[in-house]
């Protein structure tokens, strides 16, 4: 909302500068987000008239007119404007005057130099409402008014400074200027001067000649009518345009010039009806018949349903409540009788019709209502523009007003003990300092509980001003008096008493564990979208690929996700089941910049519908690699793989304390069908891990160049319950341990992790552990058949001797080749 | 000639010769022709024997004496050649210094975790505990045990991406709830209340979501950090303390904190809450806009009606509540320009820039 300081001035003598007031008011809550200073850089720039048009001699669209600045003879200017008429009061613009681009959609500003056209000099330039930044409008050359003093420099005529509200706020108030002048009055100290809105009224009692009735109370709680006759249609004074204008709203004529403004002056919408126009000069407050349709101010025919309240004559309705007038009843330039209404209505209606029919929150009135008026703005802002009426519009007002209000709601009144300020602040006021802003916000004070005075009394109790329609609780009057005075007084003291017990937040510790490994491991942290659509995360499914198990609950293709009823856009459209798509992306995205070290992890949510209640939100791990990394020597590069990935997997469930996991190999579509396993943990049905290489079709799928793409997705969820910081550790025996290697060929597909476990079986308590250091197929190898070998430590609390040992591998050796086949590599 | 002669002799040229030996080979092959049994020392020596008598002693004493002195001398010479053989093989191991070092092959945390991480610290040392929430919400949680009630006004503050539910989800003992995208972390204002007994100090990091269109400034993906503070005496200036605390810890023990008046539901009176500019030090920059002061978050006190709402009595009761924006801070702290360099699908999560928070 925009408000003119000259408006402000009306009421509340200012004398602060205007930066200053604008920030005293934004820290009391009243929050100026720009001071526009219109006509700040009018420099050259005057009030024209128009003396004389002339075709251009060389060019159909352009017009030469000679313009009478007050300064020596008339300029010659080139024009392609077409709205100029002789007599016409236009601003023109001297060389070296600065004006706003016309054709600019960011404001850029240009400086007026000479120029010919079509062989013609122009001498200065005349400007539209854009290239002077009054506002977006570029159609034409802005006309002034006709009684604008020709010569005088723009800014005397036009300059404003004007304050831009922020309408963030509960303080339906401070939609007016009435509103702001009341806390500039109270912040600065100053006496608020408010409009009388006396009038005589000469003509019949208003309820011989009109009728008014409410069917619909609950959606209008009042309506307050007046008449005016015998008035003059015209335009109204220059100075309630500007201010208008300046506030952001269009002129049109007296009558509607005045119900606008009076609606910035006291947020209350009015309506003026051509009163010959309604049927038996009556009005009816009504919900909407079914099927019952109105032409609107905008020339639309608009359809309204039974759920609408609207402002019904004998007839028809003519006009929707609190939203738009009807086209029959609006006021024209032969209207000589209207009938102003002045009303409340409920917010939650206003806000469904506007909403129904599309009449966005541009909509001055509207958007009023929506908020939550009071009910006792209607008789004051109705006798304000009565008098308004009666001043620029001549005519006589009917006597009374016709002011219909079933059941008057009594003002709000707060008990407010003293005690609740350092209660809810932490420190005390002065009494007088609390007492002079509450009444200066126009709240009523007196002792409660028959204290004597004010001053004795430990609680006041307050009566809300009626336009504070969002005071209601003491902690509202706290807020008032803080406001006013200003935070700046409170003392930086910290919560007194026993904050609870330390407690450590288990999921948030664990991720972090996991987050370190990670990036000791030399993963990068990203933060992968949450929304995706079913698309992108299909997409991850290779073409003509059927339905696949869900694997653990870490690829969900099969779980329909949840969908949002407004996405922004399609590719965001749906809450992800799976992270694989979005890490795929990212990868994607990061080769293109480079083609090796990208790797990458996420710790985020995937959602699972549930048949009740809320989604489950299960955290996942998930890591991805490209096929290379920077190797040990220069410019050398290795090869990234399954077992990379494993390693990782390990790294992370060693750190958890989650031992005795194992893997099973898998088969699925989306991986590698060689390279797939997924993880289990003891304790835990199913998978709580994959970890694979990217099938290639999905790989290229991606457009991610040909290379291993390896993943490690692991369920958090699943595993931080299980994961611990207990170790159990056991001593370093200070006796030699004895290393022995040993060799072996078994079948190729015996996996080498099923023989080192039954070597730690077969080595009894002696063999302390067994590291697999070779696997070779090739040269003296047969085929179908492969090397293995293994480091065996064997260790105790003293010093082993060589039968011992030997008797434990001799175990092993025979265990070996009884259940895997395996003969001793000599 | 005489035997003590051809010693004095022998050693001169011995110690002649030794100083032209450059390497070890050349030693040896001067060891074995002067010192070794065959060597010339010995068959000189072995002639003492043969001297006449009265001489013989005194030729035993200079023998031995050129033959400690030539031990001595190749002993010297020895070192040397060893030591300049080790300087030479150690000159020859130098390295260009300049060449870059080893990839240690550490990766790095992103920004968000990064400023999440402080933020949480600050806040737990002041015991603060960290509790998580639900990103799909009720409305319920989101709006109405906040003091926004179904269609009220206030609720078009936060654009909300609301979540198709299945049919049976919505009717949550008998009442109808939507559900949706939390738009902020407040909801668990309400749900740690609704779990527990006062006192209660938590932080709720976590990412909340508006349907509105990304640009160098607003994502529809976001975090955000809650705070909440309910025990009898909760003031304030305890809410400016803890926000002062927390300020100065993160951006210099100069920062002060500013309230202004400012309207959110849940909270009465509520304040918005800006820091002296840490980068001009509240002079006024491009940074503050000139103002000297950066908004970093909101906050109040606790309303009635939502303490109301959870069962505290708020006669009893007081409490204040904080929210923050993670992306916020870490764009000022890093002097990031565009928040779509954090998680957005085409600029974002880009390793040319997460690898400058090494």
């Amino acid at each position: 909302m925009k408000i003119p300081l000259s408006w402000l001035r009306d009421y509340v003598r200012i004398t602060l500068p205007a930066d200053e007031l604008a920030h005293r008011l934004t820290m009391a809550g009243d929050e100026v987000e720009t001071i526009i200073r219109q006509g700040g850089n009018w420099q050259h720039i005057y009030v024209g008239d128009v003396v004389s048009l002339e075709k251009h001699p060389n060019a159909d669209r352009l017009t030469l007119a000679r313009i009478d600045y007050g300064k020596g003879e008339p300029k010659l200017i080139v024009t392609g404007a077409t709205n100029l008429y002789p007599g016409a009061k236009v601003p023109l613009a001297e060389l070296g005057a600065t004006l706003v681009d016309g054709h600019s959609d960011t404001g850029e500003t240009f400086v007026v130099k000479p120029a010919k056209l079509r062989g013609i000099a122009s001498e200065a330039v005349v400007c539209s409402e854009k290239e002077l930044g009054l506002s977006e409008d570029h159609e034409g050359i802005m006309i002034l008014s006709e009684n604008a003093p020709v010569g005088h420099p723009l800014s005397d005529v036009l300059g404003e400074t004007i304050y831009e509200f922020n309408m963030k706020t509960n303080r339906t108030d401070r939609f007016s200027v009435i509103g702001v002048a009341r806390d500039i009055a109270t912040l600065t100290n100053e006496p608020l001067c408010l409009p009388t809105g006396s009038y005589e009224a000469n003509g019949p009692d208003i309820k011989s000649i009109a009728k008014v009735s409410i069917d619909a109370p609950d959606l209008c709680p009042r309506y307050v009518a007046a008449v005016i006759e015998g008035i003059t249609i015209g335009p109204s004074p220059d100075w309630m345009q500007q201010r208008l204008i300046a506030s952001g709203l269009r002129p049109i004529n007296n009558i509607v010039d005045i119900t606008n403004y009076v609606m910035l002056e006291y947020n209350q919408p009015l309506h003026a009806f051509d009163y010959d126009k309604l049927a038996n000069h009556e009005i009816i407050v009504r919900r909407a018949r079914a099927g019952e349709t109105i032409r609107t101010l905008d020339g639309t025919d608009r359809q309204l349903s039974e759920q609408m309240l609207v402002i019904a004559d004998a007839e028809r309705a003519v006009a929707v409540a609190g939203v738009i007038g009807g086209e029959d009843s609006e006021v024209t330039p032969q209207t000589t009788r209207i009938l102003l209404e002045s009303a409340n209505f409920n917010p939650l209606s206003i806000r469904r019709t506007a909403r129904t029919l599309n009449i966005g929150p541009g909509n001055e009135a509207s958007r009023r209502f929506e908020k939550g008026l009071s009910p006792y703005s209607p008789p004051v802002a109705a006798a304000r523009a009565v008098q308004l009426i009666l001043e620029l519009a001549g005519g006589t007002a009917a006597q009374g007003t016709i002011d219909v209000y079933p059941q008057p709601k009594p003002p709000v009144v707060i008990d407010f003990p003293l005690s609740e300020i350092p209660h809810l602040m932490g420190i005390e006021y002065p009494l007088e300092q609390v007492e002079r802003v509450l009444r200066d916000l126009g709240f009523k004070l007196e002792a409660a509980n028959g204290a004597a005075s004010l001053a004795e009394a430990p609680v006041w109790r307050v009566t809300v001003p009626w336009w504070r329609t969002d005071v209601s609780i003491k902690a509202d009057l706290v807020e008032e008096v803080a406001r006013i005075i200003g935070y700046d007084l409170l003392p930086s003291t910290l919560p007194e008493g026993q904050p609870a017990w330390p407690k450590r937040n288990e999921d948030v510790y664990w991720g972090d564990v996991v987050r370190d490994t990670m990036v000791a491991a030399g993963y990068t942290e990203v933060i992968t979208y949450s929304l995706s659509s079913i698309e992108r995360l299909q997409r991850i499914r290779p073409q003509g690929e059927s339905a696949a198990s869900d694997i653990g609950g870490l690829l969900n293709l099969e779980i329909e996700p949840l969908a949002l009823v407004n996405p922004l856009s399609a590719d965001i459209s749906v809450l992800r089941t799976g992270t694989l798509t979005s890490m795929l992306e990212v990868l994607r995205n990061n080769l293109r910049h480079q083609d090796q070290d990208v790797d990458l992890f996420d710790i985020g949510r995937i959602y699972i519908r549930r048949p009740q209640g809320l989604p489950e939100e299960r955290r996942i791990l998930s890591g991805i690699s490209g096929g290379w990394r920077t190797g040990y020597r220069l410019g050398e590069r290795v090869e990234v793989d399954f077992f990379t990935l494993k390693g990782v997997a390990s790294a992370v469930l060693q750190r958890m304390g989650i031992g005795n996991w194992r893997v099973e190999r898998i088969q699925h579509p989306i991986f590698h069908p060689g390279r797939a396993a997924t993880i289990h943990v003891p304790r835990v049905r199913g998978p709580v891990g994959i970890v694979a290489e990217i099938h290639p079709a999905v790989v290229e799928a991606f457009d991610i160049p040909p290379q291993r793409v390896s993943v490690v997705l692991l369920n958090l969820g699943a595993l931080i319950p299980l994961a611990t910081d207990l170790r159990p550790v056991t001593p370093i025996s200070r006796y030699p341990v004895v290393q022995r290697d040993l060799a072996i060929i078994v079948d190729s597909d015996k996996p080498a992790g099923q023989i080192a476990d039954a070597i730690r079986r077969a080595g009894g308590d002696l063999l302390m552990d067994v590291q697999i250091f070779d696997s070779y197929t090739g040269a003296g190898i047969p085929e179908g058949k492969r090397s293995l070998a293994f480091t065996l430590t064997y260790g105790a609390d003293r010093t082993l001797t060589d039968q011992e040992v030997n008797a434990a591998q001799e175990r092993i050796i025979q265990q070996l080749q009884r259940r895997f086949g395996a003969t001793l590599r000599v | 000639m005489g035997l003590m002669e051809d010693l004095g002799q022998l050693q001169e040229r011995a110690a002649q010769e030794l100083t032209t030996v450059q390497d070890t080979a050349g030693l040896e092959a001067w060891r074995v022709k002067y010192l070794s049994r065959k060597g010339e020392l010995s068959s000189l020596m072995s002639m003492i024997g043969r001297a006449p008598a009265e001489t013989r002693a005194e030729a035993g004493k200079v023998a031995n004496a050129v033959k400690s002195t030539l031990e001595l001398l190749f002993g010297e010479r020895q070192s040397e050649l060893e030591g300049a053989a080790e300087r030479a093989r150690l000159e020859a191991d130098s390295v260009d210094i300049t060449m870059p070092g080893r990839n240690a092959g550490v990766g790095q945390l992103h920004p968000t975790t990064l400023v999440l991480r402080e933020i949480l610290d600050t806040f737990n040392s002041m015991g603060f505990e960290t509790v998580e929430g639900p990103e799909v919400e009720w409305d319920k949680y989101n709006f109405d045990m906040l003091n926004i009630p179904d269609e009220h006004p206030a609720r078009d503050m936060w654009d909300t991406f609301y979540v198709q539910a299945p049919p049976q989800a919505i009717s949550e003992g008998g009442l109808l709830h939507k559900m949706l995208l939390r738009t902020h972390t407040s909801p668990n204002q309400a749900r740690v209340m609704e779990r527990q007994e006062p006192p209660v100090r938590v932080v709720v990091p976590g990412l909340c979501y508006r349907y509105e269109a990304t640009d160098a400034t607003h994502e529809a993906m976001f975090y955000q950090v809650e705070g909440l503070a309910v025990d009898k005496g909760i003031t304030m200036s305890d809410l400016r303390g803890v926000l002062l605390a927390f300020a100065q810890r993160l951006f210099g023990p100069e920062r002060r904190v500013r309230f202004r008046c400012d309207y959110f539901p849940f909270v009465e009176p509520g304040v918005d809450v800006s820091i002296s500019c840490h980068l001009c030090n509240g002079k006024g920059c491009a940074v503050c806009k000139q103002s000297g002061w950066i908004e970093i978050m909101g906050a109040g006190m606790v309303h009635p009606n939502v303490l109301q709402g959870v069962g505290y009595d708020p006669e009893v009761y007081t409490g204040f509540a904080f929210g923050m924006g993670p992306e916020r801070i870490a764009l000022l702290k890093y002097g990031i320009n565009d928040i779509r360099l954090l998680y957005d699908r085409d600029r974002g999560n880009d390793l040319r820039f997460l690898r400058q928070f090494k």
